[in-house]
């Protein structure tokens, strides 16, 4: 853990908010709270390091309204769900759309610093993977000459970044002219 | 409304009814009157008749008796004439040899229907008689003895012998050649004559030219006037007692009275001696006859009466039938109606059965609404407890025990704020009406006022305040009035915290009922249909949970009022409790 993960909380309710954000921070985690749903959208981009926690009911925007607009933003980021007492279909719906998780209040602050630590290992794995791609896919020269974005290029150049790494023989097949002699320059360049 | 009508008709029908019952009456009036018209006609009509039919046959009899008698006397008085000449006695006498005169004249008496001859000598002594007792008797001073000596022609002579019975005698001197010889007397039978009279009429008698009584069918009248004989018959009173009672029958002919009974004089002159002849007639044979032909006039009447009341009784009947065939119809409707009442009562009752149903399933809803709203609430609270006390352990372990001592210090606040949801929720629960008295509202608005000061001190609220002089009372409980009071205050409060010149006007009328309102000038209501619902709230977590007005709401119902909200014209909410009037007269008058 080079560095701490972020935790967004979500809650129209001053002591849950603070509450969970302090039992977070003293988990280690780097926290920060909004009071509604607005301002944690407002809050939150689509590389956000780190999690958001979210209530269900509040007043205006609700936690369910919140996390299709994440899901929207950045469909990778881990979202963890705090439903009131009786809410457990309001919770499968969420999980359906793509929540990380849900609590039911009054939840254990043990479990939530499980959950915590699953969903931002995950994000940070999400994170990771997606700046070494940005990395390669930018520090490769040889990359930059397979021009095109149609989706077959793009497949193409993913194969390309796969099999450079992989320990064995590649037979490139095509027609004169079609760019063999570059993707075996590129496959050694990976 | 076919019943309606049926009833009018029955009505109208009645009413001819009554109206011939009327009629009736007077028709039955009118009858009786003209049957004792009629009897009394036929009555008067037939008692002449009979009287004047009794009266001429009186006379009849009377004549004929007159006639039998004068002829019984004419043809006695002959007797004494033949007989005077008879050789025989004239013989006997001049030769007193009396031997065969006594045989000669009972040979004769049969033939002659007399009642006795008798032969004197010139002295007067009985020489012969066919009555042989008398036979040596001297009559020589006897009036028909004398008279006959004196005259040359037959004397009759009544005698009064004892003062009961009269004899009636004619004599004659017997003369043989210018020398009294004798007198022959022949006495006359009217005794026979008499007692013939006795069966036909009612009383006949004879008086003689002095007024004396002769010949009578009642023995005892015989030797007295006829005045005389009258009393002597009836007792004295017995008379005007019968006139009384016979004044009734209105026999105007009814000369006097016989044995108390109303009796027909009739009167005849007797062509002999001055004799008259009277009898007495009873009316009792006419009254009968007349009686029969009444009684059979008013049995005709009275079957005619009777066929009149069969045929009205006939008539009734079937009225009467009539009037049970409507009563039937009457009580057909009645049962129906009744039957519609008890189906309608147990459909209300039905009615009022689900009605308690449903209040009971709406308050169930209710309950099951506010477990999920207070489990809600509470869990809240409990998850940032439970989530503070994990940090606080942690920081304890950490050593930092003035942020862990922070987090305690909010987990107090949060108890707190469970202590109020609860105590809230205790309040909603009803309360009886046992605590009711009579309160002043003033005096609970101005105890409200007084409980909200601290609230209303720190902030700059113009509080209007408009209060009636006298003492406004309601029955119920005060504390809970007050609770509704301070209720509505916070919540105008709170309502005009944004607002540039908070004003709260509390104003209190009486009319006809009791009516308090608070009335702010903040935002006003936005959600008025579920203003009254428990936990709907527009106020920020933490601030309030929506039980208040809820809660106020009940406890003015429990009150018997009721307690409403509207957004003023000039912006702002206006909350308006409205309470019965609580009348101390009234009260003590229950």
């Amino acid at each position: 853990m080079s560095k701490a993960m972020k935790i967004a909380i979500v809650d129209d309710e001053r002591d849950m908010r603070q509450s969970i954000s302090q039992w977070l921070a003293l988990s280690g985690f780097d926290t920060e709270t909004f009071a509604s749903a607005e301002d944690a959208l407002k809050g939150l981009s689509a590389d956000y390091p780190g999690i958001v926690v979210s209530d269900i009911k509040m007043p205006g925007m609700d936690g369910m309204q919140l996390l299709r607009k994440l899901r929207s933003v950045d469909s990778t980021l881990p979202v963890i769900m705090i439903t009131g007492h009786g809410d457990v279909p309001m919770a499968v719906e969420a999980m359906r759309i793509g929540a990380f998780d849900f609590l039911e209040k009054p939840f254990n602050p043990d479990r939530m610093t499980e959950l915590a630590k699953k969903a931002t290992q995950a994000r940070r794995l999400t994170l990771d993977n997606r700046a070494l791609r940005r990395e390669l896919s930018d520090g490769s020269a040889l990359m930059s000459k397979l021009i095109g974005s149609s989706p077959a290029m793009e497949r193409l150049r993913e194969d390309i970044l796969d099999l450079g790494q992989a320990d064995g023989h590649v037979l490139i097949e095509g027609e004169t002219g079609t760019g063999k002699t570059l993707v075996a320059h590129a496959l050694h360049a990976v | 409304m076919p019943n309606l009508e049926r009833m009018s008709e029955t009505a109208q029908r009645r009413k001819v009814w009554v109206r011939g019952r009327w009629l009736w009456r007077a028709a039955l009036l009118a009858f009786c009157g003209v049957a004792i018209a009629v009897i009394s006609v036929t009555n008067q009509f037939l008692t002449e008749r009979y009287t004047e039919t009794t009266v001429s046959r009186a006379e009849v009899r009377l004549t004929l008796y007159v006639g039998n008698m004068v002829s019984e006397l004419q043809r006695n008085s002959i007797v004494p004439q033949l007989l005077a000449r008879d050789p025989e006695l004239i013989g006997a006498l001049s030769t007193s040899d009396f031997s065969r005169s006594t045989q000669r004249l009972l040979s004769f008496v049969d033939e002659i229907g007399a009642a006795s001859l008798v032969l004197y000598d010139r002295d007067g002594r009985i020489m012969a008689a066919t009555d042989r007792n008398r036979l040596g008797e001297l009559h020589r001073s006897a009036p028909y003895f004398v008279d006959a000596l004196r005259s040359n022609r037959t004397i009759f002579t009544a005698l009064n012998r004892d003062g009961v019975s009269y004899n009636f005698l004619y004599s004659r001197k017997i003369e043989a050649a210018g020398n009294t010889l004798g007198v022959i007397a022949v006495e006359v039978d009217l005794a026979k004559l008499e007692r013939s009279w006795a069966g036909t009429s009612e009383a006949v008698f004879v008086t003689d030219s002095a007024g004396q009584i002769i010949l009578s069918t009642e023995p005892r009248w015989r030797g007295l006037d006829e005045a005389g004989a009258l009393e002597r018959q009836s007792v004295p009173g017995a008379l005007e007692r019968a006139l009384r009672a016979t004044q009734d029958w209105a026999t105007p002919t009814a000369d006097t009275y016989l044995s108390g009974e109303a009796v027909l004089r009739s009167e005849l002159r007797v062509p002999f001696q001055g004799w008259k002849m009277v009898s007495f007639t009873a009316y009792a044979p006419v009254r009968e006859r007349v009686n029969g032909v009444l009684a059979l006039e008013i049995m005709g009447f009275a079957i005619l009466l009777a066929a009149a009341f069969w045929v009205s009784s006939r008539k009734t009947a079937n009225r009467l039938v009539l009037f049970q065939r409507e009563s039937a119809e009457l009580r057909q409707l009645n049962a129906r109606l009744q039957r519609e009442i008890a189906e309608r009562e147990k459909v209300e009752k039905t009615l009022e059965v689900a009605e308690q149903t449903l209040a009971q399933s709406s308050k169930l809803a209710v309950l099951g609404e506010m477990s999920a709203a207070v489990s809600h609430e509470l869990n809240q609270p409990l998850a940032a407890m439970k989530t503070y006390l994990a940090g606080a352990r942690l920081l304890l372990q950490r050593r930092r025990p003035d942020e862990a001592l922070s987090s305690f210090q909010r987990i107090d606040d949060l108890i707190d704020r469970m202590g109020a949801i609860t105590r809230q929720l205790k309040s909603y629960a009803r309360k009886g009406k046992e605590a009711f008295e009579p309160v002043d509202t003033r005096a609970a608005v101005s105890s409200a006022l007084a409980m909200m000061e601290p609230q209303l001190k720190t902030r700059k609220v113009t509080i209007n305040r408009t209060l009636p002089a006298e003492p406004v009372m309601i029955l119920g409980d005060r504390l809970r009035l007050e609770q509704v009071i301070v209720n509505l205050l916070r919540n105008a409060l709170d309502a005009t915290k944004g607002v540039r010149d908070p004003t709260i006007d509390i104003m209190l009328a009486q009319g006809d009922t009791v009516r308090l309102s608070v009335r702010d000038n903040g935002e006003g209501i936005e959600n008025l249909d579920e203003l009254f619902e428990p936990f709907y709230t527009t106020k920020q977590p933490g601030e309030g949970i929506g039980l208040g007005l809820a809660i106020s709401s009940g406890i003015v119902n429990d009150l018997g009022g009721r307690l409403t909200a509207r957004n003023a014209a000039s912006g702002g909410a206006v909350f308006e409790v409205q309470l019965p009037v609580w009348n101390a007269a009234a009260a003590a008058a229950e």
